[in-house]
């Protein structure tokens, strides 16, 4: 991260890198700038643990994936995966599962009925960050063994989104119960320091050797029950420096990396030996304004921001014109979002008049935070300094540390800032986490927005499963908070893969999932 | 001697205690909560993040917690790193060897480059030589190391590809030697694996000189004007007048006479940088502990950040210790009682 000008500098100047042949072709190395807090699958904390967790465990249900342009894209439909078949039954309110036969877990023993219930309890019973939404779904007692390979789930309600959250692997992994009872078993809200760093799954890699700082991998499970996996070795190497990252790349030492600085993505695409692939999240650079603090509690201030700012140009500052802007509270790749509320387009003597309106005929003075280091933040935020300068709002801006920033942010400490959080593809758990006044703070709703229309709506759609009624609430939920604003999208977050071009198979999904069993190197 | 040596060995934990309540407050100062930053700063409910300060004893006053982890100190338990999920103690055992091999052998570059550079420049005084030297010293001095390592690192590997690529100690797909020390050049050597003994050496020459350059900058000044110094005394003229050759008077008598300032300088960027040189680690990927520490303040990870100060500051006032006796040997009018 440090000094990109200096490589950009003197990258112009530089000779294409001679065409590289395919290095141990078997090992796929992947370039990574930080290491995993946790690879128990119920309690994974951040990215890292992921990558390893979607490889060595498996859920119930997955995405499917669908062809585009002859290569394959993920998608926010789900499908069968260690469950052949499901059904739901009882208005939508309880759900079959019949488990594929002859799925082993890594340590030979068969997956059975118990492993599923045991999984899903196990989730309930931790209660760590990503169990509240399922626990609003289900109690542990209504899930029921029916026979060795059949469950049955009786929900609370008509939970639209219990399938979605069955497919992420924090909620949904099976864990081994056998395995997990002989390795400090479940304690009630607690962390359990084996699985931390130990994992055993029915996946098609294993966890492999781990060496502090340097590195960690996976190795392919031979006997994985969708056949053998055409890699034998995953090596994430941890390269702090993404610069670092990017020669690496070019010289063939890396074969992937991801999330590379704007400028060094522009180098990469004029790369012949490399390819970048993107993956649109599910998230927006946003620029987040409390909405409990003078001026924000008004909502034409808010209004009057959105009117001054100019997305285009933000995403031309921040990410070379690479992101998309906004057009929604809504990230454009979230299931239920529409472009077609969306009633700002810049004008500044709008947002003039609107601040006039409000009290502010000459604008006010404020400040945006953001977390030191992120170099796309920074830049975000400083040209909002200059957009909204035209209208009369002066802004400071300011970096802090990220423990600072968090706290900040959780708290309500910062009268504006500007984060990108990436989501899962459930609308419920998105509008809930971001919009609901129950969820102020830490809970994801850091612009503090309490609107008891929207709580409403909120939960009927938490209550609707047909798929039409639940666009329409959906489209009417983003008409009225795109109007209270309580938060300016900027424009979603896409993530870019740059590989080289040998590296094949690998399906990017919405929902961040990373998927080796079918990548090669060829 | 000895009795001094005891009475400084005896300061070391107080001075190790000193810090570690410094580093207590300090850290607990900055806004924070690791139980939010466990979740990535994600949102999750109040009971999650409850859940977790109460498993890692955040939900305790202030004071008790100080008190349990002395305790936990006491018994050489420095507690768990929250961001990694080990020991902190294992943390620091698996990635402090990197760092002692990067100093030691960066140093040892850097004595080896910069004394000589500053003996021949103090002996040709304002010659084509000296003016060279020092502004060299000067350029190196003033440039910052991480970006001097990132133009190492393109230069000698990128365009010339002269030096390997910066993937940390080893190539990409070498495996570690078997440990013994942690010292990769050592336990290669010691288990005669002489191809990782290679390998490692060839990685380390490009992080070890940006690691030196600081130094070598900051020898040369120093020694070069106290060199200085000592040409102009009678003594230098004595020994000359009994017909010592150029060399012996240089080294035997001005150098030895010179030195102890620089030794003073030299011991402290030596105790600085075995506590962690978190830039050079950061663009060469070197998995020592300033990248860790930096990693454990990211983080908020209190027990780590509070093992790395203590582990920092013993290391610190050792080679304080050790520095003060070597003045002792190389001086002989310097003695200790």
């Amino acid at each position: 991260m440090l000094n990109k000008r200096l490589w950009i500098a003197l990258s112009a100047a530089l000779l294409l890198s001679p065409a590289q042949a395919v290095s141990n072709p078997d090992t796929l190395y992947f370039g990574v700038y930080f290491e995993p807090a946790s690879i128990d699958a119920h309690a994974i904390t951040e990215w890292a643990g992921m990558w390893l967790d979607d490889n060595i465990y498996e859920t119930l249900v997955r995405y499917k994936t669908k062809s585009v342009g002859g290569k394959l894209e993920g998608t926010t439909t789900l499908q069968p995966w260690l469950a052949q078949k499901y059904t739901a039954s009882n208005g939508g309110k309880t759900y079959t599962f019949e488990l594929r036969k002859n799925v082993k877990f890594q340590d030979g023993t068969a997956l059975t009925a118990d492993d599923v219930q045991f999984s899903l309890q196990r989730v309930l019973a931790l209660d760590l960050g990503p169990a509240k939404q399922l626990k609003d779904c289900v109690d542990p007692a209504g899930i029921k063994v029916l026979d060795p390979l059949r469950v049955q789930v009786d929900l609370k309600n008509s939970c639209p989104s219990f399938l979605a959250l069955l497919a992420q692997t924090n909620t949904g992994a099976i864990m081994s119960k056998t395995y997990v009872n002989k390795n400090g078993g479940v304690k009630p809200g607690q962390l359990n320091d084996y699985l931390r760093t130990h994992g055993m799954g029915t996946g098609p890699f294993t966890m492999g050797d781990t060496t502090a700082g340097v590195k960690f991998e996976l190795n392919a499970n031979p006997n994985y029950w969708g056949g053998k996996p055409k890699l034998a070795k995953i090596v994430f190497r941890v390269i702090k420096d993404l610069s670092n990252q990017y020669l690496l790349l070019r010289q063939g030492q890396l074969d992937v990396v991801y999330n590379l600085p704007s400028e060094l993505l522009e180098q990469s695409m004029k790369e012949p030996s490399l390819t970048v692939n993107k993956q649109s999240a599910i998230g927006a650079q946003t620029l987040y304004m409390n909405n409990t603090q003078k001026p924000f509690n008004d909502p034409k201030v808010r209004q009057a921001l959105m009117y001054a700012v100019n997305q285009q140009e933000l995403s031309d500052a921040a990410t070379l014109g690479i992101a998309k802007p906004s057009r929604s509270v809504l990230p454009g790749a979230l299931p239920g979002y529409t472009g077609n509320e969306w009633p700002y387009k810049t004008n500044l003597d709008k947002a003039k008049s609107l601040l006039k309106e409000a009290g502010y005929p000459s604008g006010f003075a404020s400040t945006i935070y953001y977390n030191s280091g992120n170099a796309e933040r920074e830049k975000t935020a400083v040209t909002l300094q200059a957009q909204l300068a035209k209208v009369g709002i002066k802004v400071d801006v300011r970096s802090v540390a990220w423990p600072t920033f968090v706290d900040g942010y959780q708290t309500g400490k910062f009268p504006m800032f500007v984060v990108s959080n990436l989501a899962a593809p459930i609308l419920d758990q998105y509008m809930t986490q971001n919009f609901d006044s129950g969820s102020a703070g830490a809970g994801g709703n850091y612009s503090f927005y309490k609107n008891p229309a929207v709580d409403k709506m909120i939960a009927q759609l938490s209550a609707t499963t047909a798929p039409a009624d639940r666009n329409a609430l959906a489209r009417r939920l983003q008409k009225t908070i795109n109007t209270d604003l309580p938060l300016a999208p900027l424009y979603d977050v896409s993530l870019y893969y740059v590989m080289q071009k040998w590296v094949k198979g690998w399906t990017l999904y919405p929902s961040g999932n990373w998927y080796f069993k079918d990548v090669s190197k060829e | 001697m000895l009795t001094y040596l005891l009475r400084r060995l005896l300061l070391v934990p107080l001075i190790v205690l000193a810090i570690s309540l410094v580093t207590f407050i300090l850290v607990h100062l900055v806004p924070g909560d690791p139980a939010s930053l466990y979740f990535g700063g994600q949102a999750v409910s109040e009971e999650a993040l409850q859940n977790v300060r109460r498993q890692w004893g955040l939900d305790l006053p202030l004071p008790v917690q100080y008190l349990y982890y002395l305790g936990g100190v006491m018994r050489g338990n420095l507690g768990v790193a929250t961001h990694t999920g080990q020991s902190v103690l294992s943390d620091i055992a698996a990635r402090l060897p990197a760092t002692v091999e990067l100093t030691l052998i960066g140093m040892l570059l850097a004595v080896l480059i910069g004394v000589p550079l500053a003996v021949v420049a103090a002996t040709r005084r304002n010659g084509w030589i000296d003016h060279t030297v020092r502004t060299l010293s000067l350029i190196t001095l003033g440039v910052p190391t991480f970006w001097a390592g990132i133009v190492i690192i393109y230069l000698f590997n990128f365009v010339w590809r002269l030096l390997p690529p910066a993937v940390g100690r080893l190539p990409i797909d070498a495996n570690p030697p078997t440990d013994i020390t942690g010292l990769y050049l050592l336990d290669s050597l010691l288990t005669g694996n002489f191809s990782t003994f290679g390998a490692t050496a060839f990685q380390l020459i490009a992080p070890a000189l940006t690691v030196a350059l600081g130094v070598i900058a900051v020898i040369i000044r120093m020694l070069r004007s106290s060199m200085v110094e000592q040409i102009n005394q009678d003594y230098v003229r004595t020994a000359r007048a009994k017909g010592l050759t150029s060399r012996q008077v240089m080294f035997k008598h001005a150098l030895r006479n010179a030195i102890i300032p620089t030794i003073t300088v030299v011991g402290i960027q030596l105790g600085y940088l075995l506590s962690g040189n978190a830039l050079v680690e950061t663009v060469f990927s070197w998995p020592g502990i300033g990248l860790y520490f930096i990693d454990s303040i990211q983080s908020l990870d209190y027990a780590a950040v509070l093992g790395v100060s203590m582990i920092a500051a013993l290391i610190f006032a050792l080679v304080n210790l050790g520095v003060d006796l070597l003045y002792a040997a190389i001086d002989p009018r310097i003695q200790y009682g």
